[in-house]
């Protein structure tokens, strides 16, 4: 529950921060914050992004949690980077993103993860580390842009995503390991200000 | 349309809850449906069943990331009637992962009799420990079956600080319990004689296996097979294919006799 609150208070600060940043016009100033359940980088977690190359691509920071009575209790910083290759106009106010992909990096915190492993392993011994995730992720949203408003778009989104341990696992075993048991989903909101 | 639209939204979320989609993290200890206590549930099953003098083990070593290989023992076990029990010694998973043990659940749940795991180095690290402990059961437990006491035990020592694993003072007390039992079959992962033991410990434990006489000693982790007495003490270890090799020890206890045979699928 402790870090359950810290997440809640992270957001908090998150939207703070988006807030104050609205009011400036800087270079740092974030272009949208997401808020998302599941897809393998918390029950819950938050992130602050920026629309890049002129909005075909962007990239997010983001602060997940997993409670301890839903299988935690973990903390995971992720970073990801999508390309938005399509765009589907359904009217003025209104675009589909069909299939945005790109990849992601997460970082699990605690003494249960580790970067590397005591020298009397053998390199190589374990190969991977605990604490480093590399993803694979695609993403299908609805966009919603509300002119002349603070918050002047919004989207909803469904985000799927394979970790390279699965991707591993698959590639060793494709006749037994089906990708739907692999291939893990999140679904997520981001407001632009 | 909004109203679809939102009938349209929760139908899909709905159903990524139902199809177990929506992971928190590859590490999450737990998620909705994992199977728990799996050991005490399987031996349920064995003791449900009624033995005779000889207990029949299918002795399987590392199934790691072998699923198309674990798929295959189980068609070859399921067709030897005679197995009473099989018995997993460790690193069922590869790198500890919820999803990995759950996989490994999913096809071990198509076998026709009892399986029991022992932990391995490999299902310890992030928070597989953890994972395994609730799927699973204890790290340490033991059960006797027709007279034959199995000890299983945690002995991946190099995961943990030097001198606490196996645990010495558990091992001590279960050979001392005066349950019954008429002979001792320790298990565990790591072998004495392999480095990933811990050093500092593989004196007394083999000093109290010494003692203790164990008919047999059985292990995992070197991923092949061999049967003697490398302390030249009396005190006979073996240890099994991994699941690469498909092959597997099928073990008879009788009266204290051990019997084997590999059996390739």
């Amino acid at each position: 529950m402790k870090s359950f609150r810290i997440n809640v208070v992270f957001t908090a600060l998150l939207v703070l921060v988006a807030s104050e940043a609205c009011s400036q016009k800087s270079f740092l100033k974030p272009d949208f914050l997401a808020l998302q359940h599941a897809g393998s980088i918390g029950y819950l977690s938050a992130g602050l992004g920026y629309d890049v190359f002129q909005s075909r691509a962007r990239m997010s920071f983001h602060y997940g949690n997993v409670p301890k009575n839903l299988g935690g209790n973990l903390d995971i910083f992720t970073g990801k980077f999508l390309c938005v290759p399509a765009v589907v106009r359904v009217s003025e106010l209104v675009i589909i993103h069909p299939i945005d992909v790109g990849v992601m990096v997460s970082y699990h915190t605690g003494e249960n993860f580790k970067s590397n492993v005591p020298d009397y392993f053998e390199s190589n011994y374990y190969w991977w580390h605990t604490n480093l995730r590399f993803h694979v992720a695609v993403e299908q949203s609805v966009n919603v842009y509300f002119h002349e408003r603070r918050f002047h778009r919004m989207s909803a989104y469904i985000e799927f995503n394979m970790n390279d341990l699965y991707l591993v696992s698959y590639f060793t075993n494709t006749s037994t390991l089906g990708l739907d048991k692999l291939v893990k989903a999140g679904i997520g909101t981001r407001i632009w200000f | 349309m909004t109203i679809r639209g939102v009938g349209v939204a929760l139908l899909v979320i709905f159903f990524l809850v139902r199809c177990d989609l929506l992971e928190y993290s590859p590490n999450q200890v737990y998620d909705q449906d994992t199977p728990v206590n799996l050991n005490q549930k399987n031996l349920d099953k064995l003791f449900a069943t009624p033995g005779d003098d000889t207990i029949t083990i299918a002795f399987v070593g590392d199934s790691q990331r072998f699923y198309e290989e674990l798929e295959s023992f189980i068609d070859t076990a399921n067709a030897i009637s005679s197995i009473d029990f099989v018995l997993m010694a460790g690193d069922i998973s590869d790198f500890g992962l919820l999803e990995e043990f759950e996989q490994i659940e999913d096809i071990l749940s198509t076998l026709n009799k009892p399986f029991i795991s022992v932990v391995g180095n490999h299902d310890v690290q992030a928070k597989g420990e953890e994972t395994f402990e609730r799927m699973f059961g204890p790290l340490n437990f033991s059960f006797i079956y027709n007279k034959v006491k199995f000890i299983a035990h945690n002995t991946n020592g190099r995961e943990y600080a030097p001198g606490t694993i196996p645990d010495m003072a558990w091992l001590r007390k279960e050979f001392s319990k005066d349950d019954g039992a008429q002979y001792y079959v320790p298990v565990s992962h790591i072998p004495p004689f392999d480095d990933d033991f811990d050093k500092d410990l593989e004196a007394d434990y083999t000093q109290l296996l010494r003692e203790k006489k164990p008919i047999i000693s059985l292990h995992g982790h070197i991923h092949e097979f061999k049967d003697g007495f490398p302390y030249e003490d009396g005190v006979r270890y073996m240890t099994s294919h991994s699941f690469e090799l498909q092959s597997f020890v099928l073990l008879k206890i009788v009266k204290g006799k051990i019997y084997h045979e590999i059996i390739s699928y």
